[in-house]
């Protein structure tokens, strides 16, 4: 017994390091494992808050960029509109456009990003209170986003599209033929891989890939990116697919997260069957 | 009594230094990252600087503790948790190992820190450069949590060591902290 305590007394300094390393590693692990809402995040009120006021002080800086995004996003909707209003809607059967009806889309601020560590997350200015929940879609003006995580009152976390665990179900626009979209390429930040298409599909560079609408997050059809090059290693039932985005992560500030109306039903689908 | 007014000028310089570290690298070095989107290797950090800066005689259970906290204050900034706190203890362990194989014929001066006014430049370059590539290392290869990333790992390390170093030659020119 004496010497027991004579022994971690000797060791004192490199059991306490041993310890808190032990401690930092369950952090780790914890976080990477399941992104189950953890004590240290910047969700946290005090630094949400901070972000908060930093970010718009910082947003001043590039008003004339946002202006004419919004205003370019604007124009594409006005045009859109023109183009409904002029047509001659048949009415000869009741039109039931669900798709319509399904998603609501919540306009919110990116407070905080990344895209230089290997899985990034984004801070969003609004919160459960803003009717935000977790797994839903974050798209940006011309792209997707991320998926959040985690949300308090007033922020919420997204997982970015640049993060090893991301896998959301995409198409390719000419063919019927879906995958998941991953992040493989950690060092480019603009490149994504389109895993899972058979290799009896016609595939072909330039082709565009977007949302499958097989997920409750994102509606279908929204374009993520074109395919850049693509390659049927020997051997292999599927193709190597690099998928260059059409948006630029980093420069994502104003964003909308897509709520599917019938999401909790169909997470207690999913749930009851499991 | 004069060793108590010592005591409390250093304890006030490294809480001073803890958050002017913390926030600089938080606000304007995490920012100078993001700018970067074609070119994502570049990480700058100047925080270990607190670690390196502490006197040579602390007692090496409280560098650890205070490692610890500089991390975890990082990581609450980088939503990242636990991986600068692994990163800054193993820092914090290998301080000492440094320090006595960097000793100098005529030994430490004591109640001293580790800067280059009471060294000189040349070996405060050398303990800062041994420290920081380590830590560069260790933080890259944590964050992969995998050595199938190697060459990623490598490649983020050899780019953000020059960056770090030079913001840390900066920084120390600066302020010049002399104890």
């Amino acid at each position: 017994m004496r010497n027991l305590i004579e022994f971690i007394y000797r060791n004192r300094n490199f059991l306490v390091f041993l310890a808190l390393e032990v401690f930092c590693f369950w952090l780790i692990i914890q976080y990477n494992r399941e992104q189950r809402q953890i004590l240290f995040n910047s969700t946290s009120t005090y630094m949400g808050t901070i972000f908060d006021v930093y970010s718009g002080a910082l947003d001043y800086l590039d008003l004339k960029v946002d202006n004419e995004q919004l205003a370019d996003e604007n124009r594409v909707l006005r045009q859109y509109l023109q183009s409904l209003l002029g047509k001659d809607i048949e009415t000869d059967s009741i039109r039931l456009d669900s798709l319509n009806a399904q998603f609501e889309f919540i306009p919110g601020r990116v407070i905080k990003n990344s895209i230089v560590q290997l899985d990034n997350m984004i801070t969003l200015d609004k919160g459960r209170v803003d009717g935000v929940n977790k797994h839903m879609g974050v798209i940006g003006m011309d792209g997707l986003v991320g998926i959040v995580v985690d949300v308090s009152d007033h922020y919420s976390v997204a997982m970015s599209l640049l993060h090893r665990q991301t896998r959301i179900s995409a198409k390719l626009r000419s063919t019927p033929y879906f995958g998941a979209l991953v992040w493989k390429n950690e060092l480019n930040p603009r490149m994504m891989n389109l895993e899972d298409i058979p290799k009896h599909a016609n595939v072909e560079v330039g082709d565009t890939v977007e949302t499958s609408g097989f997920s409750y997050m994102f509606p279908p059809g929204i374009p993520i990116g074109t395919i850049k090059r693509d390659s049927l290693p020997e051997g292999n039932n599927f193709y190597l697919i690099e998928v260059g985005l059409m948006n630029d992560l980093s420069k994502a500030e104003h964003v909308y997260i897509v709520n599917n109306k019938d999401r909790q039903e169909i997470l207690d689908l999913v749930e009851s069957n499991e | 009594m004069t060793w108590l007014r010592v005591m409390s000028k250093e304890l006030y310089n490294n809480v001073f230094r803890f958050v002017l570290l913390g926030a600089f690298q938080v606000l304007v070095l995490q920012q100078i990252s993001n700018a970067f989107s074609g070119f994502p290797y570049i990480n700058i950090f100047v925080y270990p600087l607190f670690i390196l800066l502490l006197p040579f005689q602390i007692n090496r259970m409280l560098l650890s503790v205070l490692g610890f906290l500089m991390g975890i204050a990082i990581d609450i900034a980088y939503d990242s948790p636990g991986i600068h706190a692994s990163v800054m203890l193993l820092i914090a362990y290998i301080r000492p190992i440094v320090i006595r194989r960097l000793e100098p014929k005529g030994g430490y001066t004591a109640n001293s820190s580790p800067t280059p006014k009471r060294m000189n430049w040349n070996w405060f370059l050398r303990y800062s450069a041994i420290l920081m590539g380590l830590h560069l290392f260790f933080y890259f290869s944590v964050e992969a949590f995998t050595y199938a990333y190697i060459l990623s790992i490598l490649l983020k390390t050899i780019v953000s060591f020059p960056l770090s170093m030079l913001f840390i030659i900066l920084f120390m020119a600066i302020f010049s902290p002399s104890n």
